[in-house]
């Protein structure tokens, strides 16, 4: 039997659209779309951008290798975050201030909006390494190390925790007063800085939200600097200040201020200067 | 689209979830998730205090997308290709069953293999979420602290759009099986995408960081374009966690592109199908 | 479903000058499956098309049931194209060996099929009793298809097959790896879905269950038509003839071989008929006695007899002389036109 020539005619499959120029034809489709469903995507977009901070890409530089990028790639901002925090923890146990910063530092880069990452890690920077590193230097620890060493020490890792809660306060607006708190905190207990103290307290007491023991807090470390009237002074216009705003107040938070300024009215008359109540 | 073609994709969609639950790799993975979830409840040790809440989320989300993710890209294309290997699918498409309904019934099937999944590891975690925020409540409640807080309305949202999400995964899984030859090609080219649909987002930031005005840098910056940006979907903290939720537009924007993908993605995989030699 | 009065005009298939060519590297290189194919396939026959591995059978299957687009050619089925949602709902196919879900049970499997082809809700459960009944799984359709064996899977799937009545039936090797009692069965099956008029295509390399069944074959080789036609004029001898004779004796051989010479024709050979093994293997070992074929209960209850080829045959007049049984003997004339035997 002869063999028929193709008819050209007879053909039943298109010449375009075969194989691979379909699938070029379909991701081409795909990309037009994707264009075309921007506009529905972008309230999604604008929030993510303003309210979840993008992650810090510079502060994997010592941990890459840890599997850390796979799990960034994989989606898992947040659980490699947790992770890594505690893994931090384990290191913290075992007082290994590198690794235990590395990881710490891992977590607030990975996930900036989990405030107990910044804040663990500014106590933790602040109290805890000044102490491990003063151990580590001789046996005996702080009896041994001589005491400006030592102060040299805790001044080096405390203002490390300042400049993590300066980025804190940046990061979290609506915390800050909370970061400020801890830097004061830190300026007092470790650094003795009284004056650098009473500022940070001060930030912490006017900020927004102001923390009430904030106040309490200045009003201390202005006491301690000898400075008593501007504290008297001071807590006087924060009082009328919270009446003013009329906010709820179910711990009497007005009353605990009331008391302080009684007190401090009280010292008043031991030095005879004119009552103003 | 008639009763008839309904009532195939509906037998189809049912087939194919019956065979997908006697599958190991999903029971399996199903055991994984809730593992993952419940894990979180080790962290009562660490004594976060009401940010434990967040972990136990974070724990129970990445639990959903890990190995929803996995599940939805290697069933998809086990399911779709068995059918083609064991020659099954040449006694059905040689009956009146047209390669849409096919192809549609799969992936309803999927769906529903789905949407156990995330039923299952969301119950899981509201479970856990609920359990704790009660005990770590009345601690707060003795200490003066501010108690810990978690939305269920918020969690069922999530779940939601993690079935979204994960339907879009599926789609596109389901779009690269249409012109795959191979069961290894097709399970690589879909995690890959998959992987780089997470990416998207991250890409198009450090892009915007670094933005040139060379034709390299278009090329690239629109590369990602062929595929959805699933990050959109990553909403699980503030829809749980945050008192003030989402703005309605947030979520009924990623509801719609979630809505309006899929059906583009499966059409595209229809056409490519169509004309597939079995 | 109800055959139209035009359809009984119109083959069951209609292959015109098919042509199939498979791209086998990126290069160009192509394959021939199929090569200029022309074929029809008679309405209401059992239709063998046979050819060795790699001859283009499978792919003209696929061809006809759309599952491959012809790179040139016309198919059509019932005057439907190929491939088209009207000819394949008349179709019903049984691929080579065939791959069921191993979740379903043989019932909920038939179920599934025959739902898949749109059989009326109203009938279906009967539909799919009746079909089990026919290729005799009703008791096993309650296991689970993965707990079947080989001959219960070609059963099976021999039931998918037929569960929506189609019109045409493609079978391709349902007695691969089936014992002969078993093949016999489907056999049956076969002759008796073509007395309800239905038309079969028969893809086996059991030959000899091909010569039983089919009414017409086709041979196929590297995708080309090498032989085609009814079965009765495809085997015959046309130069030779053969005459069963009973009461044979040596008188009636010399007798015999006198006047064949005074035609000028030779006596070549003297045998007895041979029935075939497979026959001779159903026939002792047939589970139903008393029944002159095998089946799994279509022939219950019927007053008539079939033969293998289906044809009604009249009983015996009369049993052959006990001292005498019965011998073929080969004819062949030399050179002249051999003469036209009475009917």
């Amino acid at each position: 039997m002869p063999r028929p020539k193709p008819n050209p005619r007879q053909r039943t499959r298109p010449h375009l659209f075969t194989g691979r120029l379909r699938v070029a034809i379909a991701c081409f489709l795909l990309f037009l779309w994707s264009w075309a469903l921007d506009p529905v995507s972008l309230p999604a977009s604008r929030w993510q951008a303003a309210n979840q901070p993008a992650f810090q890409a510079a502060s994997f530089e010592g941990i890459i290798g840890q599997g850390v990028l796979l799990g960034i790639f994989g989606g898992f901002r947040s659980i490699m975050a947790d992770f890594a925090w505690l893994r931090s923890y384990i290191h913290w146990g075992r007082h290994d201030r590198a690794s235990c910063e590395t990881f710490m530092r891992t977590a607030t880069a990975l996930d900036p909006g989990n405030i107990l990452f910044w804040t663990g890690a500014i106590d933790r920077i602040g109290y805890d390494m000044p102490r491990w590193e003063i151990d580590e230097r001789e046996h005996g620890g702080q009896l041994q190390v001589d005491k400006a060493v030592q102060a040299q020490i805790t001044r080096e890792h405390v203002e490390r925790a300042l400049n993590l809660a300066a980025q804190g306060a940046k990061q979290h607006p609506q915390h800050a007063s909370d970061f400020w708190m801890r830097s004061g905190h830190l300026c007092r207990l470790k650094l003795r800085n009284y004056e650098q103290a009473a500022l940070f307290f001060k930030r912490a007491a006017e900020g927004d939200p102001p923390l009430w023991f904030a106040s309490l807090s200045y009003v201390n470390a202005l006491c301690e600097l000898g400075r008593e009237v501007e504290a008297r002074l001071w807590l006087r216009e924060e009082i009328k200040r919270r009446q003013a705003r009329n906010t709820p107040d179910p711990q009497d938070i007005l009353g605990i201020l009331k008391e302080r300024l009684e007190e401090l009215e009280k010292q008043r008359f031991n030095l005879s200067l004119p009552p103003t109540l | 689209m008639n009763r008839e073609a309904l009532q195939r994709v509906a037998s189809l969609a049912t087939n194919t979830f019956t065979e997908a639950l006697r599958q190991r790799f999903f029971a399996f993975l199903m055991l994984l998730g809730v593992m993952l979830a419940l894990s979180g409840i080790l962290l009562r040790t660490f004594n976060f205090g009401t940010s434990e809440l967040k972990f136990l989320a974070d724990f129970g989300f990445g639990g959903v997308f890990l190995f929803g993710s996995i599940l939805a890209v290697v069933m998809t294309v086990q399911l779709f290709f068995s059918e083609l290997e064991s020659r099954t699918a040449l006694t059905l498409l040689a009956r009146p069953v047209r390669r849409w309904e096919f192809f549609i019934g799969k992936f309803f099937g999927i769906q529903i293999l789905l949407a156990v999944f995330i039923a299952v590891l969301i119950g899981v975690l509201g479970a856990l979420l609920a359990m704790r925020s009660w005990e770590l409540g009345r601690e707060a409640l003795r200490l003066g602290m501010p108690e810990p807080w978690f939305s269920t309305h918020g969690l069922l949202v999530f779940a939601f759009l993690q079935c979204l999400r994960l339907a879009i995964v599926s789609a596109l899984t389901l779009f690269v099986c249409s012109f795959a030859r191979t069961f290894l090609y097709a399970v690589v080219v879909s995690a890959m995408a998959t992987l780089a649909c997470q990416l998207q987002g991250i890409g198009d930031a450090a892009l915007a960081q670094n933005k040139q005005e060379t034709l390299l840098h278009l090329f690239v910056e629109n590369c990602g374009r062929v595929i959805p940006d699933l990050q959109v979907f990553d909403l699980g903290a503030p829809l749980v966690l945050q008192r003030e939720g989402l703005p309605a537009t947030v979520v009924l924007g990623v509801i719609g592109y979630g809505l309006l993908y899929i059906p583009v993605l499966l059409l595209l995989g229809i056409w490519l199908f169509r004309d597939r030699e079995i | 479903m109800p055959v139209s009065s035009a359809m009984s005009f119109l083959p069951a298939i209609e292959i015109k000058n098919l042509l199939k060519d498979y791209r086998t590297s990126l290069r160009g290189v192509k394959l021939r499956a199929v090569d200029g194919l022309s074929l029809r396939v008679p309405e209401n026959s059992i239709f063998g098309l046979l050819g060795p591995n790699g001859s283009g059978k499978s792919t003209t299957l696929k061809i006809l049931l759309g599952l491959v687009k012809p790179t040139v050619g016309e198919c059509s089925v019932f005057g439907h194209p190929a491939g088209s949602i009207e000819a394949r709902e008349l179709v019903g196919f049984l691929p080579e060996a065939p791959y069921f879900y191993k979740h379903l049970s043989g019932y909920e499997l038939v179920r599934f099929y025959a739902r898949m082809s749109a059989v009326p809700t109203g009938v279906l459960e009967a539909r799919v009793a009746e079909t089990l009944d026919l290729v005799g799984m009703t008791t096993a359709a309650d296991r689970r298809v993965g707990t079947y064996s080989k001959g219960m899977l070609q059963r099976i799937g021999l039931a998918q097959a037929i569960v929506h009545d189609p019109q045409l039936v493609i079978l391709d090797e349902p007695t691969a790896g089936v014992d002969p009692l078993g093949s016999a069965a489907i056999g049956a099956v076969l002759l008796a879905m073509k007395r309800r008029g239905k038309t079969v295509v028969l893809c086996s390399h059991r030959l000899g269950q091909v010569e039983e069944l089919c009414d017409h074959v086709a041979i196929l080789d590297k995708g080309r038509l090498v032989l085609e036609g009814a079965i009765a004029s495809v085997l015959a001898r046309q130069e030779q003839h053969v005459l069963t004779v009973e009461g044979w004796s040596a008188a009636a051989y010399e007798a015999v071989k006198s006047a064949l010479e005074a035609h000028n024709a030779s006596l070549l050979n003297v045998e007895h008929p041979r029935i075939s093994l497979e026959k001779l293997f159903v026939e002792k070992l047939s589970r139903n006695t008393g029944e002159k074929t095998s089946s799994f209960g279509y022939a219950h209850g019927r007053e008539e007899q079939y033969g293998p080829l289906g044809r009604p045959e009249t009983p015996p007049a009369a049993q052959p002389l006990p001292h005498a049984p019965a011998v073929e003997v080969s004819l062949w004339h030399k050179g002249k036109k051999p003469p036209t035997l009475p009917q």
